[in-house]
């Protein structure tokens, strides 16, 4: 497994520069004072103005210092060498108070001791790991009593989708991806484009497909309760060809809009 | 009253005569002894014996009464005043001490004032529902406290798919319906086969979606503590029409198969 994570590690090492250049990312909005959180995110988790907030996963830390924009005392993990040293760079170059730290999730404890009053995950993160179960005791280790946990992530059901070209030229989505977990995980042998555009990664990967029953059912074992499942019918990215971008910023399917969930939000508490 | 509701009584009683004469529903195993509640239902809901249980939407009543061979003291609630009759007589003839109400489940209140060690919904109940905010308040309100609450039923992505006929004579698995609440229903005009076979359902009837976090949010709501969330790749009935029955009863597509959950059982404690 620790193969694995180092091979994640390289991929998201390679990635790194290529995001911090892309629009999608837009850097330089952010450096000009861009709160980089979505509306489902800051009207779901609340005020965090004095709180602690642990952000794991945080990439390059765009959101971990934005939440310190809106008032919280930030930490951000990341897996990634080049992420955390670009993030701890912009953190500085911008007088943001936020401290970051280098570490796979589940390595975290042997680092890092004190509890938080918001543990917090963001979309694309929990495909890259492979166990649920000690995700979810990670999160709960590190919540104070009463503490909150949210995670905005991909919608397990739009995992299983790929568009297929039909021969009048539209598309047509088919499950083609297993909807149930698969341990062993899946094996990108990499050179695939970033989600940011035309650029090419190519260090390998793995991913692992999580369900909605083993991602709730992880966290009601760690011990949270759960308050509240969203489910959101729009992405953060362009996850097929026929779809939009709306005004909002949310990407959709038009012709038939509403039949994929894309985001799923869960809040829970310790 | 709701004008659906009373649209959906009329079609139960009319399809309560047809199911009762089918092979689907095999009236004469369950006279002759037969349990007719699946394994996963025994296994996740354990022991009854001893246990008073509401079964809600019951139909006809013999899951009910598979219940009470099981040792629970059961109580059946449904709709239709046809199934209701049923169930007494099959009641009465076979000896079990089953208690049948003809209710409305929203209305259930009006006429039944106990509370249970356990409450119970499956296979097929959900989509009939209008309101899972006053669903959850019934099901909590019928709870003793330590009691427990179990359902298995549809999961609302297996529900988005359709089949269409293709030029090969075979079907096409397509993308179609919301996976999101419709709270308005949808309403189907009758004369279409019912699901135990080729005989003609002339009534109207009323169905409704409902998304996985409308369930859960829902029973939180309604102050239930989710215990678990499981999921399935199979479906207790032919759902599409070119899924295979099992050797184990379950319904599965061969194309596809394991990418789609087709059903999800819940058990939360109060």
């Amino acid at each position: 497994m620790n193969e694995k994570f180092d091979i994640i590690r390289r991929n998201w090492n390679e990635r790194t520069p290529i995001h911090a250049a892309s629009d999608f990312y837009d850097v330089e909005s952010f450096r000009s004072g861009k709160i980089t959180l979505t509306d489902i995110e800051i009207e779901e988790i609340g005020s965090v103005t004095g709180k602690t907030l642990l952000h794991l996963q945080c990439h390059f830390g765009m959101d971990t210092m934005s939440w310190a924009r809106l008032g919280a005392d930030v930490t951000g993990v990341d897996i990634s060498d080049v992420a955390i040293d670009l993030a701890n760079e912009l953190s500085d170059e911008l007088g943001l108070s936020a401290r970051f730290i280098r570490s796979n999730v589940y390595d975290l404890p042997e680092i890092l001791a004190q509890q938080f009053d918001i543990v917090y995950t963001a979309i694309g993160a929990l495909c890259w790991l492979p166990d649920m179960t000690a995700w979810a005791q990670i999160v709960a280790r590190f919540l104070k009593p009463g503490g909150i946990f949210y995670i905005l992530d991909g919608h397990p059901t739009s995992h299983i989708f790929e568009s297929i070209p039909a021969s009048d030229g539209s598309e047509s989505l088919k499950p083609i991806h297993p909807y149930f977990p698969q341990p062993e995980g899946i094996y990108d042998a990499g050179g695939g484009c970033a989600y940011t555009g035309s650029d090419v990664i190519e260090t390998p990967s793995y991913e692992w497909q999580h369900s909605m029953s083993e991602i709730v059912n992880a966290i009601i074992d760690a011990g949270l309760t759960i308050e509240k499942l969203n489910e959101f019918p729009v992405s953060g990215y362009r996850a097929h060809p026929q779809m939009t971008r709306h005004d909002d910023g949310w990407w959709r399917l038009d012709e038939n809009h509403g039949t994929i969930p894309f985001l799923y939000s869960i809040k829970a508490t310790k | 009253m709701d004008q659906r509701i009373e649209i959906n009584r009329r079609n139960w009683n009319e399809r309560t005569p047809i199911h009762v004469a089918s092979d689907l529903y095999n009236v004469e195993g369950f006279k002759a002894g037969r349990i007719t509640l699946s394994d996963i239902e025994i296994d996740e809901l354990g022991s009854v014996a001893g246990k008073s249980l509401l079964h809600l939407q019951c139909h006809f009543g013999m899951d009910t009464m598979s219940w009470a061979r099981l040792g629970a003291e059961a109580t059946g609630v449904d709709l239709s005043d046809a199934s209701i009759v049923v169930a007494q007589g099959l009641n009465d003839e076979l000896g079990l001490g089953v208690r049948f109400i003809r209710s409305n489940i929203y209305d259930l209140p009006n006429v039944l004032q106990e509370r249970f060690d356990v409450v119970y919904t499956a296979l097929g109940a959900l989509c009939w529902l209008p309101d899972l905010t006053m669903w959850a308040q019934i099901i909590a309100r019928y709870l003793k406290r330590g009691g427990t609450f179990y359902m298995l039923d549809e999961h609302p992505t297996g529900r988005i798919f359709a089949s269409v006929q293709n030029a090969d004579g075979g079907y096409d698995l397509e993308t179609e319906n919301q996976y999101f609440p419709n709270p308005d229903g949808l309403l189907d005009d009758g004369e279409r086969n019912s699901y135990t076979g080729s005989d003609t359902i002339k009534t109207p009837v009323y169905e409704w979606q409902h998304s996985m976090s409308e369930i859960v949010n829902a029973l939180i709501g309604a102050d239930l503590k989710i215990e678990y969330v499981h999921e399935y790749p199979y479906s207790f009935f032919q759902a599409l029409p070119q899924m295979r029955k099992r050797i184990d009863g379950w319904w599965e597509l061969d194309e596809y198969r394991g990418n789609i959950p087709f059903m999800l059982s819940i058990k939360a404690s109060i």
